[in-house]
């Protein structure tokens, strides 16, 4: 075993992959082709052939025999190279699944969450709408394209909303000053201020409650958005707001 | 095919061998073998800075594994560990650690039978050395080493296909901080997702929701032992943990390993679960530089169900600060993964037996989990 050789992993895979191969396209593999396969696997795998041959009304194995024996002048590499060409000659479909191979051997192997939404495809710039714009955080087309009213997608949220929600501190700054509606709601009753205090975004709240945002509105599970955040920061900075508050009606 | 045919046996491959070669294999020139002492704090954190600069990164080295000293400690130094087994390869001018391989003893089962094997874990070899071939000689030389112990069979994991499996598994992931699971590229927002809605539904309890549930102690052991041997007799790929090796693997350690028991009003031990500790570093990120990840390890729902039981570890895991919970489909884990907002990962993971061979094992037959 090499877990150093690239050769050697596409070997292996290219084995791998013959398995299903068989499985599932029989029709792609002649009996020739899968004895050319067999005699250099063996030599891989197990080096020159060294078994008796099988006898004479052996006839399946006198055949994969001398597909094996044959290959006594060919080097492990070659065959190696020999057998990964064949299978893609079989099988042009067959990619190592796009992925590179790793350098790593045992252990356990890193894994991160399948990304369904890597099949999502980009879209091309002309046929971006604003939401399209706000989730990147392209302010500038945002205000290029300004509408007369601000647009709420299916779920009834704002570009204020999105905003928050990507943390786009320069375009919740600007819808703002454009006058959008701070405390909108969406289909859940949720205002921008729940989305900022959901995702813990310690200067969005600050800017929003500073900017006249209403922390007593709750959302339709009943929670504010005091109740929303997780962060430690976050929570300070609503009790923060709520001691200023109270000592600014006592005075 | 003609590639490989299916086995229906259960057994070793090759008889042991009654002459083991006694002299190292031979290296590079340049290199020479080394026994790495753990006890000593310096050689420990040679191995340490080793793996964490060399080891299993994910395809897009993003992430690589970062195993604590005190992790490599309770993981290679089990009852009854072989100090040869913690094989190094140095330098031989400058004396750098820049390989290492090492096994562990384990009685494992396969099927009904019980076999003595070893674990063989933690192969690295430094990124400047991968051309070198220092890695076919250190298994080389483990597998001598094992052997002069009169141990011919092991058990390993590893991410790539090999040949040949034994069993198949793959990686599930439980957000539990989902806002730097997107930050660091761990998972991401699909473009009409919101934050909002991902951290409201990965959002847990504050506190555990089972009354009782209590990390393990001391005395809880024999009972607890019990219980999981009985539990793991019904897979096909088990360990066969000894009380000590359990008292070993699952008695709490601070940051290492995380183990909890639900005890009854009679003071019987009926459930039990752990998860380990195995933190990545993440590569290349302006504002996070670790990944928090705990491990589900093993876990035995009796008088409660897995999904309850693995709830309040994921609650556990949240208030110690992980930002994910991972857990293989092995086990009875298929029954919670999806009720519990496990998503799928992207790695698969192998188990490898070397000279025993077995049928193939579905994964939720498989009841041994490496760290």
């Amino acid at each position: 075993m090499d877990f150093n050789s690239v050769l050697e992993e596409q070997f292996l895979a290219a084995a791998n992959h013959l398995q299903s191969m068989v499985a599932n396209h029989p029709e792609k593999a002649s009996e020739a082709d899968l004895l050319y396969l067999y005699g250099r696997y063996k030599l891989c795998t197990e080096g020159l052939c060294q078994t008796p041959k099988p006898g004479f009304l052996s006839f399946a194995a006198r055949k994969k025999w001398t597909a094996w024996n044959n290959l006594s002048n060919l080097s492990r590499d070659k065959a190696m190279e020999e057998y990964v060409i064949k299978i893609k000659q079989l099988d042009p479909n067959w990619s190592q699944n796009g992925r590179k191979l790793t350098p790593s051997g045992m252990g356990v192997s890193v894994s991160t969450l399948n990304h369904c939404s890597r099949d999502e495809k980009d879209i091309i710039d002309t046929e971006k709408d604003l939401f399209d714009w706000c989730k990147e955080g392209s302010l500038s087309n945002i205000s290029k394209n300004k509408p007369l009213t601000w647009p709420k997608d299916s779920e009834d949220r704002t570009l204020l909303h999105w905003a928050c929600d990507r943390g786009h501190k320069n375009i919740v700054e600007y819808l703002i000053r454009e006058g959008h509606d701070i405390n909108c709601q969406d289909s859940d009753k949720s205002t921008p201020l729940h989305y900022a205090s959901s995702c813990d975004r310690e200067d969005l709240v600050d800017l929003l409650l500073h900017q006249g945002a209403d922390p007593s509105i709750s959302d339709a599970d009943g929670d504010t958005s005091q109740d929303c955040c997780s962060s430690s920061k976050v929570k300070e900075l609503y009790e923060e707001y709520f001691k200023n508050r109270k000592n600014n009606c006592t005075n | 095919t003609f590639t490989d045919e299916d086995i229906h046996e259960v057994g070793v491959i090759e008889a042991d061998k009654d002459n083991v070669r006694e002299e190292p294999y031979t290296l590079p020139p340049d290199f020479e073998w080394d026994t790495v002492n753990l006890e000593n704090t310096k050689e420990l954190e040679e191995v340490y800075k080793l793996l964490n600069e060399n080891y299993v990164e994910d395809d897009d080295n993003m992430f690589r594994f970062d195993y604590s000293a005190g992790f490599l400690k309770w993981s290679l130094r089990p009852p009854n560990w072989v100090k040869d087994w913690h094989c190094g390869v140095r330098v031989r001018k400058s004396k750098k650690l820049v390989g290492f391989i090492s096994a562990i003893p384990a009685l494992v089962k396969v099927y009904d039978k019980r076999q003595r094997m070893v674990e063989i874990n933690f192969l690295c070899v430094h990124k400047k050395l991968r051309t070198k071939r220092v890695a076919p000689v250190l298994i080389r030389e483990i597998t001598r080493r094992v052997n002069q112990r009169g141990v011919f069979q092991a058990v390993y994991t590893a991410g790539i296909v090999l040949p040949r499996p034994v069993a198949k598994c793959r990686y599930y992931h439980r957000s539990l901080n989902p806002k730097k699971l997107v930050e660091v590229k761990f998972s991401h927002l699909g473009r009409n997702q919101t934050m909002q809605r991902l951290v409201k539904l990965m959002r847990l309890p504050d506190e555990p929701q089972i009354q009782g549930i209590r990390p393990l102690k001391k005395a809880d052991v024999p009972q607890c032992h019990q219980l999981l041997s009985n539990y793991l007799s019904k897979f096909d790929l088990s360990p066969v943990f000894t009380e000590d090796e359990f008292a070993h693997f699952f008695l709490p350690r601070k940051d290492i390993v995380e183990s909890y028991v639900v005890v009854d009003a009679q003071g019987t031990v009926t459930d039990m679960a752990s998860f380990f500790i195995l933190s990545s570093s993440v590569m290349h990120h302006p504002d996070h530089n670790m990944l928090y990840a705990a491990y589900s390890f093993y876990n035995v729902a009796n008088k409660h169900t897995e999904k309850e039981l693995m709830k309040d570890m994921l609650i556990f895991a949240k208030k110690l600060g992980f930002d994910v919970f991972n857990a293989l489909d092995l086990m009875d884990n298929h029954v919670f993964l999806k009720d519990l907002k496990f998503g799928m990962g992207d790695g698969n993971l192998h188990y490898y037996l070397y000279n025993y061979k077995c049928p193939d094992i579905p994964e939720h037959k498989v009841g041994l989990v490496l760290q």
